[in-house]
C-alpha cells in the first residue's frame, strides 16, 4: 500500500493554560491518495477544530502530536510553510464561504491572485485559468460573473466560488468543514454533486467535516465518529452504517429523522459534554445505555477491532469499554461478532 | 367535520420595494401571495419549504406578528381583526382578538435569541401569565408543573439562567412558556433547525406527547422535510409565496404530485451505505427573486417536467398560472382521490408521465 498523504498521530488541541479545554484530545488517522474520509459527529466534538489543527489555522491554542503532510512535519512548522501546504497541498472550504474572499475586491481577482501565488502563470494566463475554475465548479457565465463582487453571489454561488478558490493551487486534498450547512437542501444536493465530481476528475483526496450523517454518507468511503473530542469508532461507511460497534453511533444512527420512513425518535438522553469538564473514563459514559459503574466511568476505555465485511474491509474500531471481559454487556452490544480484542495505541495513551 | 380551528383564506403579505430619494414604490416583493388552508382541531400541518419561500412570513402574518396585504384569517369561524373584515384598530379591542392571542402561541428556532438572558427558567416561563394576570395563586407551583411536563427537572432548572442550558434544555423551556397559557394552538417555526441531532428527536418526541396528551394542533414552519415526516398529518409544500401542493403526509411525500415536492425530496442527502449518485432530480439554478416572480407556473424555470412536454403544453406553463386545484387540465379528479390539491398544468395526468417517485 503507498505512502499515506497524511498522517496524523496522537493530535491534540487546547485552549488556554491554566484550565485547558482539550478541544481534541489525541486522534490519529492516516488518509491516502484518491480517499475521502468523513468526520461526523455533534456540536462540541472536536471535528471542526481537528481540521484545522492540521494546517495551523488554530491562532489562540496549542496544537500538539504529530501531522505529517507528504512525509513532511507540520506541527510546529513555520507560517509561512504552512501557507504554502495551505496553498497547493491542502484546500480548505469553510462553512461561511463568503468569509474566504475579501468584501471589496471581485471574486475573479481573488480567485487569480490565488492561482498566481501557487502557478508561475502570467496575468492573462491566470484570469483563463480562474475563469475555468468558476466554470468547473459550476458558476454559469463565469467569464460574466468574474467582476462580481462576493456578495453579489448568492449562498450557493459563494460555496461554489470558494472551492474554486480552494482549488486554485491545485491541491491534492481538499478539506471541507461544513461546507453545505445552513445552505437550502437543492443547492446543498448540487454542492455534495460538485464534491463528488470533483474528486473523481481530479483524483483528489477529500476530508469532510460534518454533522450531517446523510451528506458525509452521500460522499466519504470512509467514515470516523467523533465524541467530546475523540474518536470513538471508525470504519468503511458500510460497516459503520449496518454494523455500528460503539453505543454512541448506534445511537446516533437511530435518532437521525428518516425523511422516508416515520419512526419511533429515540432520542440520547442529555447532552453532549462541556470540554472544559469532560466526563471521567469514556466520555459518552453519563449518555450510554450499557455504561457499567465501575467500568465506563474509570479508565478510558480500550480500542477494540472487529473484522466485517470480508478481507479488504478498512479497519473497523470502536472504543469501548463494552467489549471487554470486565464489562458484563447487555443489549447495546453484538459481542459475538468480536473477533479479536486488542488495546490499541490510542487507549493506552488514554489510560496514562 | 366540524369547523376547522383555523381558517386562511387567499392570504397575502407583499412589501414594498423602494428606491431612489424618494423612495417611491417600485414594486413588490411577495412573500406570501394567495395562500389558503383550513387547520382542524388536533391535527398538525407542515408547511414545508426553501429560504425565501415566504412560509416564516405566513406563520408571523397568521398569528398577527405582520399585517396581511390582503386575505383573511379566521379562527373558530370568527374573522381575526387586522384581517380584511377589522383593520388594525379592530385589533385593539375585539373579543375574538384577544381570545386568539390566548389560545395561540408560537415556539421559535432559535431559543438562545428568544429567552431574555438575564431572567431565570421561572421568570421566563410565567412571564404570559404575569401578563395575562393568570394565576396569581399558585404561579411558582404552576410553572414548576410546566417545567416537569417538557421534561426539565424544576428542583434544577426553576432557578437557573438560560446561558446555564444546553440547546435542547432551552427549546423546552421555550415550550412550556407556550404552553403557560394553555393554547390550543401552537405554530412552530423551526422548532428543532438549531439542535444537535441526537437533542433534535428528543424535542420531536416532546412535541408528540404533547399533542396527544392536550390535543393541540400544530402549524409546524420547516425546512426540514424529515422533521416534517416524522410529526404532519398533512403537508404544504411552498414556493415562492405559494403552495404548489397539499395533502395527506402519506400521499405528498411517498408519492410526490407537483414537480417541486419531487425534487425537493430528492435533494434530501440520505443516510446511505451504497449511494446511488444518479438517484436524483437536479433542480437547476436557485429560487427567482420573489419581487418578479416568472410568469405563469412560478416553477416553470426550474421544472424537470416541463422539459419533456411538447411545445405547445411547454407554452402553456410560461402563460398560465396552474390554480392549486383538486382536478388536472382536463377538469377530471387526479388519481389517487385523495383530496390532495396540486398547482400543475400536468401533473401527474395528461402527459403520460408515470415515473413519479424518483426513488423508485
Amino acid at each position: 500500500m503507498s505512502e499515506p498523504l497524511l498522517r496524523v498521530e496522537n493530535l491534540r488541541t487546547q485552549f488556554g493554560r491554566r484550565d485547558p479545554l482539550v478541544a481534541v484530545d489525541g486522534i490519529s488517522y492516516d488518509l491516502r491518495a484518491g480517499e475521502t474520509l468523513g468526520i461526523v459527529g455533534e456540536s462540541g466534538a472536536g471535528k471542526s477544530v481537528s481540521v484545522r489543527s492540521l494546517v495551523g489555522l488554530i491562532d489562540d491554542g496549542e496544537v500538539a502530536g504529530s501531522v505529517e503532510w507528504r512525509g513532511e512535519e507540520l506541527v510546529g512548522a513555520k507560517p509561512r510553510e504552512l501557507r504554502a501546504v495551505r496553498g497547493s497541498g491542502i484546500g480548505m472550504v469553510f462553512q461561511n464561504a463568503e468569509a474566504a474572499f475579501d468584501p471589496i475586491e471581485t471574486v475573479g481577482r481573488q480567485i487569480v491572485e490565488a492561482v498566481r501565488a501557487n502557478r508561475d502563470l502570467s496575468k492573462r494566463d491566470a484570469r483563463t485559468e480562474a475563469i475555468d475554475l468558476l466554470e468547473e465548479v459550476g458558476i454559469g457565465d463565469p467569464a460574466g460573473r468574474f467582476d462580481d463582487y462576493p456578495h453579489e453571489y448568492s449562498g450557493g454561488m459563494a460555496q461554489r466560488a470558494g472551492i474554486a478558490m480552494a482549488l486554485a493551487g491545485e491541491p491534492d486534498l481538499l478539506i471541507a468543514d461544513e461546507p453545505t450547512t445552513g445552505l437550502d437542501v437543492s443547492v446543498q444536493a448540487g454542492i455534495v454533486d460538485l464534491f463528488r465530481d470533483l474528486v473523481a476528475e481530479r483524483d483528489m483526496s477529500l476530508l469532510l467535516i460534518s454533522h450531517d450523517l446523510g451528506v458525509v454518507s452521500q460522499l466519504c468511503e470512509r467514515i470516523m465518529v467523533m465524541y467530546a473530542g475523540r474518536i470513538v469508532e471508525r470504519g468503511s461507511r458500510k460497516q459503520l452504517l449496518d454494523s455500528p460497534r460503539h453505543p454512541y453511533t448506534g445511537a446516533f444512527l437511530r435518532s437521525v429523522p428518516d425523511v422516508d420512513v416515520r419512526k419511533d425518535l429515540e432520542p440520547i438522553g442529555g447532552s453532549p459534554p462541556s470540554l472544559d469538564d469532560p466526563p471521567a473514563g469514556c466520555r459518552f459514559h453519563p449518555r450510554c445505555p450499557a455504561a457499567e459503574a465501575g467500568v465506563c466511568d474509570g479508565a478510558a476505555p480500550p480500542t477494540v477491532s472487529f473484522e466485517d465485511g470480508g478481507e479488504d474491509a478498512e479497519r473497523h474500531e470502536a472504543t469501548c469499554h463494552g467489549y471487554t471481559d470486565a464489562h458484563p454487556g447487555g443489549d447495546a452490544f453484538d459481542r459475538e461478532a468480536v473477533e479479536w480484542i486488542e488495546p490499541a495505541d490510542g487507549a493506552e495513551r488514554g489510560e496514562r | 367535520m366540524s369547523d376547522p380551528l383555523l381558517s386562511v383564506r387567499d392570504l397575502k403579505r407583499h412589501y414594498p420595494v423602494r428606491s431612489g430619494i424618494l423612495k417611491r414604490k417600485r414594486g413588490a416583493v411577495r412573500a406570501v401571495d394567495g395562500v389558503s388552508f383550513d387547520l382542524q382541531a388536533g391535527e398538525t400541518l407542515a408547511v414545508v419549504g426553501e429560504s425565501g419561500c415566504g412560509k416564516s412570513t405566513l406563520a408571523e402574518t397568521v398569528i398577527g406578528l405582520d399585517e396581511p396585504t390582503a386575505g383573511e384569517v379566521l379562527f373558530e369561524g370568527e374573522p381575526l381583526a387586522g384581517t380584511q373584515s377589522g383593520g388594525v384598530l379592530g385589533s385593539l379591542a375585539g373579543g375574538v382578538d384577544k381570545a386568539f392571542r390566548r389560545r395561540v402561541q408560537m415556539v421559535f428556532q432559535d431559543p438562545f435569541s428568544t429567552l431574555n438572558e438575564r431572567m431565570s427558567v421561572g421568570r421566563i416561563v410565567a412571564e404570559p401569565l404575569v401578563i395575562h394576570g393568570e394565576r396569581e395563586d399558585d404561579r411558582a407551583g404552576y410553572v414548576r408543573e410546566l417545567l416537569e411536563t417538557v421534561g426539565l427537572d424544576p428542583d434544577r432548572h426553576y432557578d437557573a439562567f438560560p446561558h446555564e442550558l444546553s440547546g435542547g434544555q432551552r427549546q423546552r423551556v421555550g415550550i412550556a412558556r407556550a404552553l403557560a397559557l394553555e393554547p390550543d394552538l401552537l405554530v412552530l417555526d423551526e422548532p428543532v433547525s438549531a439542535l444537535d441531532v441526537s437533542v433534535r428527536a428528543g424535542i420531536l418526541e416532546l412535541l408528540r406527547d404533547l399533542q396527544a396528551e392536550r390535543g393541540l394542533t400544530y402549524l409546524l414552519i420547516s425546512h426540514d422535510v424529515s422533521v416534517v415526516r416524522q410529526v404532519a398529518d398533512r403537508v404544504a409544500v411552498m414556493y415562492l409565496g405559494e403552495f404548489v401542493e397539499l395533502g395527506d403526509l402519506g400521499d405528498v411525500l411517498d408519492d410526490p404530485a407537483h414537480p417541486y415536492t419531487e425534487a425537493l425530496l430528492s435533494s434530501v442527502p440520505r443516510v446511505c451505505a451504497a449511494p446511488d449518485p444518479d438517484d436524483r432530480i437536479r433542480l437547476p439554478g436557485s429560487p427567482p427573486d420573489p419581487s418578479e416572480p416568472p410568469a405563469g407556473c412560478r416553477f416553470h424555470p426550474r421544472c424537470h417536467l416541463r422539459e419533456r412536454l411538447d411545445d405547445e403544453d411547454a407554452a402553456r406553463c410560461v402563460a398560465e398560472d396552474p390554480a392549486l386545484t383538486e382536478r388536472d387540465a382536463g377538469g377530471e379528479p387526479r388519481p389517487g382521490g385523495d383530496g390532495r390539491t396540486v398547482a400543475c398544468h400536468f401533473r401527474p395526468a395528461a402527459v403520460g408521465i408515470t415515473d413519479r417517485n424518483p426513488r423508485e
